[in-house]
């Protein structure tokens, strides 16, 4: 048992870690976001996405050429979607581009590096599940047309004005202001950042708690419990909200002691779903795309990893 | 800008944390060294938002400032190694997929002892692990802490190292078994570091998930001193 002085360095260390890891990626995000209200026409988006399961795969797949981070996607994930992108294939392009990318290939590799059942079900089977996961969505939250779809941006203009959208049908002044000039794009970005990170803040104390407190001891004396086993790592990939250029390594150590289907279960979900982002999540996106999102997730990688 | 001051005083803040972090070298007890230049990049970008300034959001801005009342306890306590969900250790039963590695500079001697430092602990650590046969019955000397924990079956001990990828929330305690274990001291509830010098040999490991026993290399421990925790207790792998 931890005395209290060593509860509060273990938080604190954790704590800082987590936001000078993540905090830069966050403000990477806000800036690609930033562009893309400034300078994406949504008529591009509207020509890529013109068949909508192409539109599901290219945003399942588009991280082998744009790798972000969990951190970072959630902003230009919501940039996206206020240019015109389908809830479906902004949800597809969020959950896939910090799995599927090269950095988490390669540290995946090197991680389990012998094991290339893990390996491949990490990616084929999480790859699939993202298909999945595209295709319900796309079945379940139909895109916005017209006048709704041209306006979804309003719903983040009222609570954070700065972080204007700049599409052509926007009437915010604010947004035409700070259109002009680098200081207005600077003051966008930031507009952006802020709006964001005080959920991220919020989530990453959250989770340092978790990553302090949780008894992974004893955790690991039922981790060999089938379902149970897959439960808790799922559970654990969402508290813990490890980078998933990192999860892989964590996961490494986890091996001898849960099942492999947990495992997968774990690497699978993480880069999907984390504790770290899911205030985020609510405060970007309607709240009854998220609860509906995050079901389809845990129910897709659950049956996905249980038959791995 | 109604509310921009609040969102310069937090740039501000974290302009002035991360530089301060790297300017102390704390930096390093929180990240790889590779993402230096990233946080670096980060606090820039920081002081551009305290010029510029930004429209605060409605609420919410309590956020910024409340993991700041957690800094002290970066400068002021170590990291206590093996608490928390950061004590799983991983004995490594890789199967060795690297070829053994050459002899030259930066690889272990081809005789004499085998002194683990800070700089070539990873990847000596992976050379011993992947091809142990080769370096049985040399001297070895490594630094590390007593860890018997989460990860460790019933009267294995290890001499542990924390092992950071990316940052200290996602560590792992690595190292070797000690073959003998009966000849080191009681271990304390703190985590007290140690300097021990031995010979190379190998002990049975029990990996529940395959079902499999593997061989794996362990110290048979010779000389056992207590150390002052280094002032950088973690190994990286610098990958």
């Amino acid at each position: 048992m931890m005395d209290a002085a060593n509860s509060y360095a273990l938080f604190s260390y954790i704590l800082w870690a987590m936001i000078a890891e993540a905090l830069p990626f966050l403000l990477l995000g806000s800036l690609i976001a930033t562009i893309v209200r400034y300078y994406l026409k949504p008529e591009v988006i509207e020509r890529i996405t013109a068949v909508p399961i192409f539109g599901i795969l290219l945003a399942s797949l588009i991280g082998l050429i744009f790798p972000l981070c969990e951190c970072a996607i959630v902003p230009v994930a919501r940039s996206l979607r206020e240019k015109g992108l389908s809830p479906a294939a902004a949800y597809t392009f969020m959950i896939a581009v910090p799995l599927i990318n090269p950095i988490v290939i390669f540290s995946t590799a090197y991680a389990f590096r012998g094991e290339a059942k893990v390996i491949a079900g990490r990616f084929i089977l999480g790859w699939v599940a993202i298909l999945i996961i595209g295709a319900l969505l796309l079945l379940l939250l139909p895109s916005p047309s017209g006048e709704k779809k041209k306006h979804i941006h309003h719903k983040h203009t009222e609570d954070n004005h700065g972080a204007s959208c700049g599409c052509a049908s926007c009437s915010c002044e604010t947004a035409a202001k700070e259109k002009q000039g680098i200081r207005g794009f600077i003051s966008s970005v930031a507009g952006e950042f802020f709006f964001m990170g005080r959920y991220f803040l919020l989530g990453a104390v959250i989770t340092s708690a978790a990553r302090s407190f949780i008894p992974m001891e004893s955790l690991m004396k039922i981790g060999r419990i089938p379902i149970l086993s897959e439960i808790i790592m799922m559970v654990l990939a969402f508290l813990f909200s490890v980078c998933s250029e990192a999860d892989a390594f964590i996961a490494r150590g986890y091996l001898p002691w849960f099942s492999q289907k947990a495992i997968l279960a774990f690497l699978i979900l993480g880069p999907m779903l984390d504790l770290k982002n899911t205030l985020l999540l609510f405060r970007s996106f309607p709240r009854r795309e998220v609860i509906l999102l995050i079901i389809i997730i845990v129910g897709t990688v659950f049956v996905t990893a249980a038959i791995a | 800008m109604k509310g921009s001051w609040i969102t310069r005083l937090a740039s501000l803040c974290y302009a002035a944390v991360f530089l301060t972090l790297v300017i102390t070298d704390r930096v390093r007890l929180l990240l790889v060294p590779r993402y230096i230049p990233v946080l670096l990049a980060a606090s820039a970008l920081f002081l551009l938002f305290a010029i510029t300034g930004a429209p605060a959001p409605k609420d919410g801005m309590l956020a910024f400032f409340l993991p700041l009342l957690f800094l002290p306890g970066i400068y002021t306590a170590r990291f206590p190694e093996a608490s928390g969900s950061q004590a799983v250790s991983i004995v490594n039963t890789q199967k060795p997929t690297v070829q053994r590695q050459e002899e030259g500079e930066e690889k272990i001697p081809p005789e004499g002892p085998i002194v683990l430092d800070q700089e070539h602990y990873y990847w000596w650590y992976q050379e011993l692990y992947d091809h142990h046969e080769a370096y049985m019955g040399r001297e070895i000397t490594v630094d590390g802490f007593i860890h018997t924990g989460a990860g460790l079956q019933e009267g294995q001990v290890l001499l542990g190292r924390m092992l950071m990828w990316c940052c200290a929330a996602d560590v792992l305690t690595i190292g070797f078994l000690i073959h003998n274990p009966e000849v080191l001291p009681a271990v304390t509830g703190e985590s007290q570091w140690y300097r021990i010098t031995g010979r190379l040999t190998e002990t049975s490991y029990y990996n529940p998930s395959t079902g499999e026993s593997y061989r794996v290399p362990a110290i048979e421990t010779e000389r056992c001193s207590p150390i002052p925790t280094p002032e950088l207790p973690w190994v990286y792998p610098d990958l």
